[in-house]
């Protein structure tokens, strides 16, 4: 048992929102000399097609002033306002994102610095979209063994900052490339942030469990301009952003239920007895296939931003839980499971009663 | 135009969508059976349009959640297209 406490969450969502029409217009100009126009055309079809199946309209985006480094500390501020403490109170920043911009320094550092500390333990760590929920654990052996007494989590996600390694995304050789690189096409950005503490009177976590296998390594990348691969299964793999959708989702639908129901059960947990789930949000077609495969009424995964502000990958969760919160859909007493799966592959929970 | 055969459906499903031909029969689902989720079929459904240049709406695409619904809707669509 962990026997943590959120002593709140903050988020930050852009007000930048960019439609389906308007990241085709840069498909389309990123293709625009590779294929000739009946191509072209069923090219935009069809992504407009899958984008209305999923039903998503916009993403959310980073526009004025916005970017990577002030959702993140807008955040953070969120957070540590609604914690009624001081930014001086906080010892450790540990933060986790998949377009996290920078190699150096860490960006925890620049959190701090943004935020007005100056000295601590600030890092990053990089579990992709697992991030988040892996940063509890880490959390919790610096909090169980009484070395700090809060702890920020943060995640900021701006995909659209990071460079030549997305915007490479969008040029594709073969129409069927588009298959791969789709996902890039409803990445949104957020930033949220959770304080954790030794001591509280709601949001106890009470375990966080993962499971891994590395056989799926080469399923869903997301890598550096000519980075150098080792052999894969994949006869080409393009750079930038790059996944094979079809094995990534059979796998999440096949084998995060199984997860799920064994390690709920190994640790005393009724799975009816879950009030709400908050999960990483890859698309409805995926999020509701798991819940569906677990006999979990739709109705207790409330909170859903895919179709608003697109993927938010390691930010999917505290998002979530803040809007939740918001919402008064989570109350005292309410049993609340967050549910990860992330490329390499990677599934995870932690339950919170809150 | 004339309806397409089960066993040419079978196989035009075995080569997009990576299944076994005879894994595949007429009651087998999607997900539960192959795990394949629904954005999947979805894709797979947008080359079928194109290769029998018909026009399947979303309504029916999440219809098609076995294959004997899929089979059944695309060629009624064959059908009623206009040559």
């Amino acid at each position: 048992m962990l026997d943590i406490y959120i002593k709140s969450i903050g988020y930050y969502i852009p007000s930048g929102k960019m439609s389906n029409d308007e990241i085709l217009k840069q498909v389309e100009n990123a293709n625009r000399d590779r294929f000739n126009r009946d191509d072209l055309d069923f090219l935009i079809y069809s992504c407009k097609r899958k984008f209305e199946f999923l039903g998503i309209k916009e993403r959310s985006y980073c526009i004025e002033n916005d970017n990577a480094v002030s959702m993140a500390e807008k955040a953070s501020l969120n957070a540590i306002e609604r914690a009624h403490i001081k930014p001086e109170e906080i010892e450790c920043i540990i933060f986790s994102g998949v377009n996290n911009p920078f190699r150096e320094p860490s960006f925890a550092m620049i959190i701090a610095n943004q935020i007005g500390l100056n000295n601590g333990d600030f890092f990053d760590i990089n579990d992709t979209c697992n991030g988040f929920l892996k940063s509890i654990e880490i959390a919790y052996f610096y909090l169980k063994d009484q070395r700090y007494k809060n702890i920020l989590l943060i995640t900021s996600e701006n995909p659209y900052e990071v460079g030549r390694s997305f915007g490479e995304t969008f040029g594709i050789e073969r129409l069927e490339d588009m298959d791969n690189k789709f996902s890039a096409l409803y990445a949104g950005s957020a930033a949220g942030a959770i304080i954790l503490s030794n001591e509280g009177n709601n949001g106890k976590i009470t375990h966080y469990v993962e499971q891994r296998q590395t056989r799926d390594w080469d399923s869903s990348l997301y890598t550096a301009p000519n980075t150098g691969l080792p052999k894969t299964k994949y006869k080409k793999i393009l750079n930038g952003v790059w996944a094979d959708p079809r094995r990534i989702s059979s796998l999440i639908i096949e084998e995060m239920p199984v997860f799920i129901k064994n390690e709920l059960k190994k640790n005393g947990i009724q799975i009816d007895n879950i009030d709400l789930f908050f999960t990483h949000q890859l698309g409805d077609n995926v999020t509701f296939a798991t819940l569906d495969k677990l006999n979990i009424d739709r109705q207790k995964a409330p909170i859903n931003t895919f179709k608003e502000y697109g993927n938010l990958a390691a930010a999917n969760i505290p998002v979530n839980m803040a809007k939740a919160l918001e919402a008064g859909i989570i109350q005292d007493g309410s049993s609340i499971l967050l549910m990860s799966s992330a490329c390499g592959l990677t599934y995870s929970i932690a339950h919170v009663l809150w | 135009m004339e309806k397409i055969n089960f066993n040419i459906f079978k196989q035009i499903l075995a080569e997009n969508l990576g299944i076994t031909l005879n894994e595949i029969n007429r009651s087998s689902s999607f997900r539960d059976d192959f795990r394949i989720d629904s954005l999947s079929v979805v894709n797979f459904l947008l080359k079928i349009e194109k290769k029998f240049k018909i026009k399947i709406d979303t309504e029916n695409m999440m219809k098609m959640d076995n294959i004997n619904n899929a089979y059944t809707i695309i060629n009624k669509l064959i059908q009623e297209r206009k040559t």
